[in-house]
């Protein structure tokens, strides 16, 4: 039996099991995707001390750094957790029973939800920049989503594409202003605001998108960089529902406590930090969330 | 059964003709794709544990043809070819039981 299992292999993840074994817990790490989110972040020039890493560097680092420390991080699924006294966490595989649970569950990209948009996924249709990007070499491609991560996915994609149309849906574009002066230098990228798509359009790949206002756009390739949803494969632990707000986000007590006993959660998933969704806050609630295990393990065995 | 390798010039054969007498899986991948890293050991696994199928993986950056004719814009894009046609296809990583999974509903 574990005195802790982290769920999640992102910042938050990492952290608390970081935390966790500096705190003498016998903690597992399992996760679906190693680095998760901030793995496809291209480069990381936000986390303090580092003037520049990728964002796969960065999660390489923080597994490493726990593995050497003894910490065996299990690449998996975990389906479902049962309470029997103890929390009973199962993948496909096996089942691990634990005194403690972190959920680090993260975020997933949301999606637009248009016509043709499910049938498009990986034949035009991405939510992945740094993953799909050297793919279109000399194409013309689209950003759907003018704020930070459409304009940093636009300069990501004008290194491999010949032309990157931004459409914006609103009229303004909500992002850093350096962003936004980087993509009007850039020959490449062309920004465009009151364009919000209605349609993805196309047979065997995608073929071109049509917008609201009847305007159309032939292109290659569309990224869409809306936004990210709370992960909800977790919904109830033992019977129990766990406590989300209406936007799906867990709900936390400072300390990181979820509505269960003895389950915290840290990162995207939760409504913790203001709700301010980055590496560094992650991995701060990550450590917080430990802090708060290690005391409830304490009890536990005491 | 191993993984075995193609490109441009040899696909039809190891591919399109082979998946004549038996189901060919393709995989096409790239080693700046992470989770193409991620699915390449449990394919392998796959690869030595079904005799039913051949896997064929494909590198995007040294074949670049063939991905385009077969509409591949993300990766890991794993296709299934059955009697020299493409039956079906997914994006993105999957666990072994998924894979197989797919196989049998396929195959």
């Amino acid at each position: 039996m574990k005195d802790l299992v982290v769920i999640g292999a992102g910042p938050a993840g990492y952290t608390a099991a970081l935390y966790a074994k500096r705190y003498d817990l016998d903690v597992l790490l399992i996760g679906k995707e190693l680095g998760g989110l901030c793995s496809e972040a291209y480069i990381v020039e936000n986390w303090p001390g580092t003037k520049e890493i990728e964002g796969q560097k960065l999660m390489d680092n923080m597994k490493k750094q726990i593995e050497d420390l003894g910490v065996e991080v299990l690449q998996k699924e975990v389906r479902k957790i049962d309470k029997n006294g103890n929390f009973e966490i199962s993948t496909d595989e096996e089942t691990f029973e634990a005194i403690s649970v972190i959920l680090a569950l993260g975020a997933d990209k949301r999606r637009l939800n248009i016509e043709g948009e499910e049938g498009l996924v990986g034949k035009g249709v991405s939510y992945c920049a740094t993953c799909d990007g050297p793919l279109y070499r000399g194409k013309e491609v689209a950003v759907i989503g003018g704020a930070d991560s459409g304009l940093k996915a636009a300069m990501l994609l004008s290194e491999h594409a010949d032309k990157v149309h931004v459409f914006e849906a609103t009229d303004e574009l909500n992002a850093e202003k350096i962003m936004v002066e980087r993509c009007k230098e850039n020959d490449k990228v062309d920004l465009n605001r009151g364009m919000a798509p209605k349609k993805f359009v196309g047979d065997e790949a995608l073929e071109k998108i049509v917008f609201d206002n009847g305007e159309e756009a032939e292109v290659d390739g569309a990224f869409v960089e809306i936004g990210s949803v709370p992960n909800e494969s977790i919904e109830e632990i033992g019977g129990v529902e766990i406590n989300r707000d209406e936007d799906g986000f867990i709900k936390v007590s400072e300390d990181l406590s979820t509505n269960i006993d003895g389950v915290f959660a840290a990162g995207d998933v939760t409504t913790g930090s203001n709700k301010m969704r980055q590496v560094v806050t992650s991995a701060a609630e990550g450590a917080i969330a430990a802090s708060s295990a290690y005391n409830y393990v304490g009890q536990e065995k005491a | 059964m191993t993984l075995k390798k193609a490109g441009d010039d040899d696909f039809d054969e190891k591919v399109i003709e082979a998946s004549e007498d038996k189901p060919v899986i393709v995989d096409f991948w790239a080693d700046w794709c992470m989770a193409c890293k991620q699915l390449k050991p449990t394919i392998e696994e796959v690869a030595e544990e079904r005799d039913d199928v051949d896997i064929v993986e494909v590198n995007v950056d040294e074949a670049q043809k063939k991905p385009q004719k077969y509409g591949v814009r993300s990766i890991p894009n794993v296709n299934l070819f059955i009697d020299g046609e493409l039956e079906d296809s997914f994006v993105g990583n999957r666990s072994k039981e998924d894979i197989i999974e797919w196989i049998d509903e396929n195959v």
